[in-house]
């Protein structure tokens, strides 16, 4: 799959900065502090995850569902022999249910040391911003609660939400 | 940092934990047969290969401590010291100190045991036979010297070698061979024989070792190795070197050539031998003259120069590898993964089939795909079993135990281990160990009985505790059996009630298996004071809690003065189970077939509620089941008419049916945990990935049992607490499905209010009092309004019969049950309706009494019945919860009895003015059977069964087990039937009451009267010799699954005997 492809070849891109950073210290600090997003878009609002916590996109493959367990938690999936979440973001952020299509996907991510799938309705791209124009979260974001938002991106005209992963499965974090 | 002992420290611990096992076994052997030689002598061995192995690793103050141990026992190896009990006993301080040394060294604790205290007591026992110890040594020398035929690997140079040996010699160094002879029964020896070579090279230069460098093991070195060396030390230096523990010996021979007939020979000089050893003591005897007749003797090793070749020595095999647990759990898991990505290929097979309509292609690939599935399945068998360890290694830990507990508590026990051979996952057997210990423990503290009480009770004074596995099926199980007292159950009753864990209506129910089991619960101990064995109450839920975790079971068979065997048991491997697939619609699920008990169809009108819970009566045991598409949330898809697939499970004794779509079939399943990358999900044990690639959910039994029970309980509890007080933290204690029951309530409540505003209006009026009881079910609410609505009619004597009958037809509708719901899903369907009723109800009401006020304040002539009896609210309340458990009682007998679904109403506790009891009942006009059961003892008064003449009829039958009918008349066998009936109802009924009141209540012999309920009524009158007027009725009716009303169940006692039940009832509470 091409967005794999271009996942993976983000990350190297990025080990090559990083690698990069070592030697050229503080010379280039500006160009050093990029981060990369996979962004997705949720009602008009375009969102990012940190690529680094990204392990791959999949599109939607057979699911089980999950009885008991809260409603944003679409089912398990398997993945490569890994039983793995998926948490179906719009519920998860409070927007209204969507029925998947062939643009729906699966980002795994890695999440407070767990792979978990977030069910998106696609993905819109990788995007590189720089780390001075990330602002910190705000109350004034519709929809999405801030415990879920690590900062807003300022990319051109764009603004990109990060989200911030670590909380996805907590039980206790609602969006209300 | 952690603390450690550089890099042989995981060998030395392994080693060491080994010998220490060896030791504790031994020295028990030797405290039984004090004259067994070997046995000394295998400790002794054991002992100093740990001394030196401590003093190699660093651990000096271990040394020291077994380098005393050692001397100690070498008294008693030479008889210089006879075995005593103190002497068996200090050494076994020994090992346990030393065993708590490697302990804090492998957890990466410095050691830090203070080791002074336990050497000075060797000492001072070592002391008796000081003197005596000189000639010991010598004797010691000897044996050693006596060894004959050393084996020793022969030395054979390759071309290469020998060329090196010679240019070794022109270049002016000795070239030596040094024969390194260590104690055959050393440990270790390759570790030796590196650190020799270790120190040799710091003086020489090595050019060859014999056997090979490489394949230094215990197996090659059976006696010592030799070295080939090149230096110009001199002797003394290569002996110091060389001399470590355990080696008692080194030969040193100088190699020379020698010409001969154009060739080269390689000559060996004369063995310069080198005593060392014991103790560090260095004898150097440099014997050389005295071991030249042992030249002759020994064969020269000759080699010739010349290119042969020379036959390698086989590298010898070893017999065992060591693998950790998580290499092997991975292995499995990728064989796991094998097995069944393998299963895809059958799918594949089909699609090609389909292709390819010629079988070439096909049929090779289908051969290939069945190889493969059997390679997979082979290794992992293979790998299972790798995994398996025979539990002799867990029990034998237990023999020194046992010995130390005996002693400790003056007991006598015959310890005996059956079945060490039996095999069990490493995974259960790491664990098992601790439970085990604490069965024994209690086995011995609690079990068995002092040697002269077992004289006493006619025993054998040695007790026997016996631990034992064995294979059984899929299953491995253990016991712990022991002859001793046995459990008591009174004990473990008062015990339960002290503790406030259940009630002693509750364990009035329980079976003496279900009360054994308390002793699993947390905070449970018997002993009536804590010793450091056991008493504190936290072992049993441990155990319990333990084997659980390895979806195994234990339970309990004991008799009272017999003894007690505590059987646990475990699924023979963890990682693959077999399980039983099961469909809600389309969802799959998996139920590990280890809690499978069954799997059987039932039809819809099998299925009885009792208290609000579907049951089945199996083959005379109830049932409870759960539906399993209501447990995960979704539709069951199950047709009206069809049978319905019930898979039975159980855990422990506990059993539940569980509602399935379909059953799928048998299948082996890997078990993968939601834990991993979610976290732990209700009713789930984890999730596992089929063949095709989606994943099933494996069902946890043991928390869906629990769920049942604990909502049953729940239920009880409402009911409970709701008659205790009004209030009541309903959001706390109601589960959400009985939410819509509170609602009800409060509208009760609010009734009441109201009603308590117009009592205080009307000042006295008997049926407000009978109002105030609180009742939770909503058919009661209206009943009971509906019923106040009748009597006050009939008090205004007016004419207005016709609301009355209007009234009686609305209690008649709202009276029976729906055949299909429980009361509580009733409850939820019929909520507003009720409510609608209810209001209305309370309108019509108020409306009359308000009319009516002045007319009843006129005709009230009886004194309030209540305050005549000084019978408070509360007390009531308390006797509604006796009715409760009686009624509940009585209609699990009465649909055992009849094998069909019986129905209650909750019981209705009023005060009632006798002669207006067959009003009450209504029917008046209509022949009845009642079944009179007189009470006696501290209670007087009667019991009534109460039926229809019809249903009297119906009954027979179903108990005959005649075509329904049949009966129409009431012979001698239906009487007795129904006679027998009502004594069985009315027994679970009367227990309760004398339990509760602590009241000896019971029933006399039943008689029956066939007649009006007029009669039937006044007959009870007549018996009682009525006095007062009024009674207290307890009121439960019973339903058919149709809906037909089964009968009345009444309890009339006399008013004395009112008054003593509430008293029994204030005292016991």
């Amino acid at each position: 799959m091409e967005l794999n492809e271009l996942l993976l070849k983000q990350k190297k891109l990025n080990v090559e900065i990083d690698g990069a950073s070592d030697g050229a210290q503080n010379e280039d600090s500006v160009s050093v502090d990029l981060i990369q997003l996979v962004s997705f878009v949720l009602d008009d609002v375009e969102y990012g995850v940190d690529i680094l916590a990204v392990h791959e996109i999949l599109r939607m493959p057979k699911m089980t569902r999950l009885p008991n367990t809260p409603d944003y938690i679409k089912g398990v999936i398997n993945l490569r022999g890994n039983v793995i979440p998926v948490v179906d973001a719009r519920m998860r952020f409070g927007f209204s249910v969507a029925e998947p299509t062939d643009l729906t996907r699966i980002i795994v991510i890695e999440a407070d040391g767990k792979e978990v799938g977030l069910l998106v309705d696609n993905v819109y791209q990788v995007v590189r911003i720089s780390q001075s124009d990330v602002d910190p979260p705000s109350s004034l974001i519709d929809g999405i609660s801030e415990e879920f938002i690590s900062g807003i991106g300022r990319l051109n005209d764009r603004l990109i939400i990060l989200l911030n992963m670590a909380n996805l499965l907590d039980d206790n974090r609602n969006v209300d | 940092m952690a603390f450690s002992l550089g890099e042989y420290q995981d060998i030395f611990l392994e080693e060491a934990d080994e010998q220490l096992q060896e030791l504790n076994q031994n020295l028990l052997k030797l405290e039984k047969n004090p004259n067994e030689i070997e046995v000394i002598n295998d400790i002794f061995r054991a002992a100093h290969s740990l001394k030196s192995s401590a003093a190699f690793v660093g651990l000096n103050d271990l040394s020291d401590l077994a380098h005393k141990m050692e001397n100690l026992l070498q008294g008693i190896r030479d008889r210089t010291l006879s075995i005593n009990s103190e002497i068996i006993d200090v050494i076994f301080k020994c090992f346990d100190e030393i065993n708590s040394v490697i302990e804090s060294v492998s957890e990466g604790i410095e050691p830090k045991q203070d080791l002074t205290w336990i050497m000075t007591k060797i000492d001072s026992l070592n002391k008796s036979n000081d003197q005596l110890n000189q000639p010991v040594q010598i004797n010691k020398t000897k044996t050693t010297e006596k060894k004959t035929q050393l084996d020793i690997p022969k030395t054979v140079f390759t071309v290469e070698e020998l060329k090196n040996i010679k240019y070794q010699m022109d270049i002016g160094q000795e070239c030596k061979q040094v024969t390194i002879l260590i104690e055959s029964d050393a440990q270790m020896k390759w570790v030796k024989a590196h650190l020799v070579i270790a120190n040799i090279q710091k003086i020489a230069e090595i050019l060859k070792v014999i056997p090979d460098e490489d394949e230094l093991t215990d197996e090659t070195i059976k006696d010592g190795f030799k070295i080939i060396i090149s230096t110009n030390e001199s002797y003394k230096n290569i002996v110091k070197v060389c001399d470590i523990d355990l080696i008692y010996k080194i030969e040193i021979r100088d190699l020379n050539f020698e010409k001969k007939d154009e060739k080269q020979l390689l000559k060996f000089g004369a063995i310069n031998s080198f005593n060392v050893g014991i103790d560090d003591i260095e004898i150097i005897k440099p014997k050389q003259s005295a071991e030249i007749s042992n030249v002759e003797e020994e064969i020269v090793e000759e080699v010739h120069i010349e290119d042969k070749e020379h036959e390698k020595k086989l590298a010898p095999v070893l017999k065992t590898v060591k693998v950790s647990v998580e290499k092997l759990d991975q292995l499995l898991n990728n064989v796991a993964e094998l097995v069944i990505a393998n299963s895809g290929y059958f799918r594949i097979y089909d699609e090609i089939r389909k292709m390819n309509e010629g079988k070439g292609l096909a049929s090779e690939f289908k051969n290939k795909m069945e190889q493969m599935a059997r390679i997979a399945k082979d290794l992992q068998t293979g790998i299972m079993k790798t995994r398996m360890v025979p539990i002799g290694q867990v029990f034998n830990r237990y023999n020194r135990l046992v010995r130390d507990l005996t002693k400790e508590c003056g007991k006598k026990v015959n310890f005996v281990i059956t079945g060490e051979d039996t095999e069990l996952d490493k995974k259960v057997i790491d664990v098992i160990g601790e439970p085990l210990l604490h069965l024994i423990r209690n086995a011995i503290d609690h079990g068995v009985e002092l040697p002269e009480e077992r004289k006493k009770a006619g025993k054998d004074v040695e007790s026997q505790v016996t631990l034992n596995a064995y294979q059984g099926g899929n299953q491995i199980f253990v016991e712990v059996s022991d002859d001793g007292k046995g459990l008591n159950v009174k004990d473990i009753k008062k015990k339960v009630i002290e503790k406030g864990m259940s009630t002693a209506e509750a364990l009035a129910n329980m079976d003496e298996h279900d009360i054994c089991n308390f002793i699993f619960a947390p905070g449970f101990s018997t002993a009536s004071q804590i010793t450091d064995l056991s008493g504190r109450g936290v072992g049993m839920n441990v155990v319990q809690q333990t084997v659980n975790e390895l979806n195994g079971s234990v339970s309990i068979e004991t008799e009272l003065g017999m003894g007690t065997r505590f059987l646990l048991s475990f699924p023979l491997t963890l990682a693959i189970i077999p399980a039983i697939m099961i469909k809600i619609q389309s969802e799959k699920y998996a139920i590990p077939l280890p809690d499978v008990i069954e799997t059987i169809k039932i039809s819809q009108k099998e299925i009885t509620t009792i208290e609000g819970h579907e049951v089945i009566n199996l083959r005379n045991e109830i049932l409870s089941l759960l539906r399993l598409s209501a447990f995960v949330g979704i539709e069951s898809n199950l047709k009206e008419n069809e049978k319905i697939p019930v898979v039975v499970v159980g855990f422990g004794k506990r059993k539940i049916g569980l509602i399935v779509d379909s059953l799928e079939g048998k299948q082996e399943i890997v078990i993968k945990s939601l834990e991993q990358n979610y976290r732990t999900v209700e009713g789930l044990a984890g999730a596992s990935i089929l063949g095709d690639g989606s994943i099933a959910l494996i069902l946890d039994i043991n928390s869906m049992i629990n769920k049942v029970i604990i909502d049953q309980d729940r239920f009880a509890n409402v009911k409970k607490n709701t008659l205790k007080t009004n209030e009541v933290d309903y959001e706390k204690i109601i589960p959400e499905n009985i939410k819509e029951v509170k609602k009800t309530e409060n509208i009760q409540e609010k009734k009441e209010i109201q009603l308590e505003e117009l009592s205080f209006e009307q000042n006295e009026s008997e049926q407000i009092v009978q109002e105030d009881y609180n009742e939770e079910i909503i058919e009661e609410i209206d009943e009971q309004d509906l019923q106040f609505l009748d009597e006050k009619v009939e008090i205004q004597e007016e004419a207005t019969s016709i609301e009355v009958e209007v009234e009686k037809e609305k209690n008649m509708v709202s009276n029976p049950y729906d055949g299909e719901t429980s009361p509580v899903a009733m409850a939820k369907q019929e909520n507003e309706e009720v409510d609608e009723r209810v209001s209305e109800a309370l309108k019509n009401f108020k409306d009359e009494l308000k009319d009516n006020i002045k007319s009843t304040l006129s005709s009230v002539d009886e004194n309030n019945a209540n305050s005549e009896l000084s019978i408070s609210k509360k007390d009531l309340d308390s006797f509604q919860l006796l009715a409760n458990i009686g009624a509940t009682n009585a209609a699990e007998s009465l649909s055992l009895i009849l094998n069909k679904r019986i129905d209650l109403s909750i019981p209705e506790v009023s005060i009632k003015k006798t002669e207006k009891i067959p009003e009450y009942l209504g029917n008046m006009d209509s022949v009845h059977v009642g079944v009179l059961l007189p009470i006696i003892g501290d209670v007087k008064g009667t019991l009534l069964f109460i039926l229809d003449e019809e249903i009297a009829f119906h009954m027979v039958d179903l108990l005959y087990g005649i075509e329904a009918g049949k009966t129409q008349e009431l012979n001698e066998d239906g009487i007795s039937a129904l006679k027998e009936i009502t004594n069985i109802i009315g027994s679970g009924v009367l227990n309760v009451f004398a339990e509760k009141t602590g009241l000896l209540i019971k029933p006399n012999v039943p008689s029956i009267v066939h007649d009006y309920m007029q009669s039937i009524i006044d007959s009870i009158l007549i018996m009682h010799n009525m006095e007062n007027e009024n009674t207290i009725v307890m009121d439960t009716s019973f339903y058919f699954e149709d809906d037909r009303v089964v009968g009345n169940l009444l309890v009339l006692p006399d008013t004395n005997s009112m008054k003593k039940i509430f008293e029994g009832i204030v005292a016991n509470a």
